[in-house]
């Protein structure tokens, strides 16, 4: 019988590839494309005739989170420039205290993309994300309390500088 | 003399079908056990033709360490292999060694290789910690040790030779081929383009997929399954720069998400590896760009 290696396009729907032991089932790594394909490690999806597919087409989390980074990014330059020559005032330290938080939150969370995707690791993935996200608000807290109630971002950096 | 003989008895003894021409097959062998000593001991032999000394050439050696996994012994562990080499009897690039080597030292060697001069990509491979072309890199004379080791973060089929399957197939998943939305125009028989568009491909069209790049990208090491990889994204670009192509749009679409593009963290390593001097690391910025302006 034709061995099932060639798996058409539904192959999604079916179960793992089996080979017939041929003499490439003592190869290790022949072994590695025939596992299931959830380890993390094994990523040759079908056969070798079938192109990757590309994940499902999300807009949002495409160019529209990409373009927010880079203007939160460029945002920033004119902010922390006006807020070092203008020294400390509410309304640079109210933009500060949102930018800023916001601004490292996309920096982790892209570390997080990173090494912890959640196809490998799914539940490091959902602990550091959902960590991440307490940590963003409850320093969004903090700067909005230390800004009404204290001195207020710039003028903290200024009194610790020393250089 | 007698060689000559011997043939022709051959041929007066046996049948017409078994025509054995020794003199060629002596040629053969001595040809193909030409070692560097018997080559040395050639030129003392023959005479020379200007009445000059012939300078015969002191042996040069250099060491190289090459990357060993035999996949009939799976459960041995990969080890790196020593082979001297006597350069002044060997070609001036890596291949040419790999190849001697293979020839004189060790025939188990196995690497991919095909036109020798950079075009095919087949010779793919890290040279003391550079991923190039075997064919385009030079020799380094200078005599310390050459480590030479398979596309790193690849899965090895046999000692130099990664597995490429994943890669070519995220290249078949760009659809790297032109499409229109409307046939040519009545008369037109070619798909016409100015010379002001067609220089727009020059530094993508060049790329021979030998995928030095993609596996020089650490984002391509740890998300090699779900990132495309510089190479075929600087493919993806050509095709989108393409003034005869009309799906630019939609190939930007098939790329909205966030590993496709977006595990770019510009870090280079892609521009400055590459052995045809193409820039994939710009490409990706051109398509980032053209994707937030859509």
């Amino acid at each position: 019988s034709v061995p099932r290696l060639i798996n058409p396009t539904y192959s999604f729907l079916r179960a793992p590839i089996v080979r017939t032991a041929g003499f490439h089932a003592s190869r290790a790594c022949a072994f590695k494309i025939t596992k299931p394909v959830n380890d993390g490690a094994t990523f040759v999806k079908g056969s070798v005739n079938e192109a990757v597919v590309l994940p499902q087409r999300d807009k949002v989390a495409g160019s529209y989170h990409w373009d927010f980074d880079r203007l939160l990014s460029a945002a920033l330059v004119p902010l922390t420039v006006a807020s070092v020559i203008n020294g400390a005032h509410p309304i640079t330290d109210l933009c500060l205290g949102v930018i800023l938080p916001i601004h490292c939150h996309i920096g982790f969370d892209a570390v997080i993309t990173d090494y912890l995707p959640s196809r490998r690791t799914p539940i490091w993935n959902k602990v550091t994300t959902w960590g991440l996200r307490g940590a963003t608000l409850i320093v969004l807290y903090g700067c909005y309390e230390f800004n009404t109630n204290d001195v207020g971002l710039t003028e903290v950096v200024k009194r610790m500088w020393h250089a | 003399m007698s060689w000559l003989t011997l043939s022709r008895v051959f041929s007066l003894t046996k049948t017409r079908s078994v025509k054995i021409n020794i003199n060629a097959a002596s040629l053969c062998i001595a040809r193909s056990l030409k070692t560097s000593f018997s080559h040395q001991a050639e030129l003392q032999n023959t005479p020379s033709l200007t009445g000059e000394p012939i300078q015969i050439k002191e042996s040069k050696f250099k060491s190289f360490s090459i990357y060993r996994w035999n996949p009939d012994k799976p459960t041995e562990k990969p080890k790196l292999q020593q082979y001297k080499v006597d350069l002044n009897a060997c070609g001036p690039m890596i291949l040419d060694a790999l190849i001697k080597i293979k020839n004189e030292q060790d025939a188990t060697l196995t690497f991919r290789r095909s036109c020798r001069e950079g075009i095919c990509g087949s010779c793919a491979m890290n040279i003391n910690g550079v991923n190039t072309l075997a064919c385009l890199c030079r020799i380094d004379v200078s005599g310390s040790d050459t480590k030479i080791y398979p596309l790193p973060h690849m899965y090895v089929v046999k000692d130099l030779v990664p597995d490429l399957t994943h890669f070519y197939k995220q290249y078949k998943s760009i659809e790297p081929y032109l499409k229109k939305k409307s046939p040519p125009k009545e008369g037109d028989r070619e798909n016409l383009q100015t010379i002001a568009d067609r220089k727009k491909l020059d530094g993508l069209y060049e790329c021979i997929l030998c995928a030095c790049c993609s596996t020089s990208c650490p984002s391509y090491w740890w998300n090699a399954d779900e990132y495309l990889g510089p190479a075929v994204l600087l493919q993806a670009y050509r095709w989108m720069v393409d003034s005869r192509d009309d799906y630019g749009h939609e190939r930007r679409e098939a790329l909205q998400n966030p590993f496709s593009v977006y595990r770019c963290h510009t870090i280079m390593n892609c521009t400055r590896t590459c052995p045809k001097g193409l820039n994939p690391g710009r490409a990706i910025a051109m398509i980032k760009r053209d994707m937030a302006l859509e």
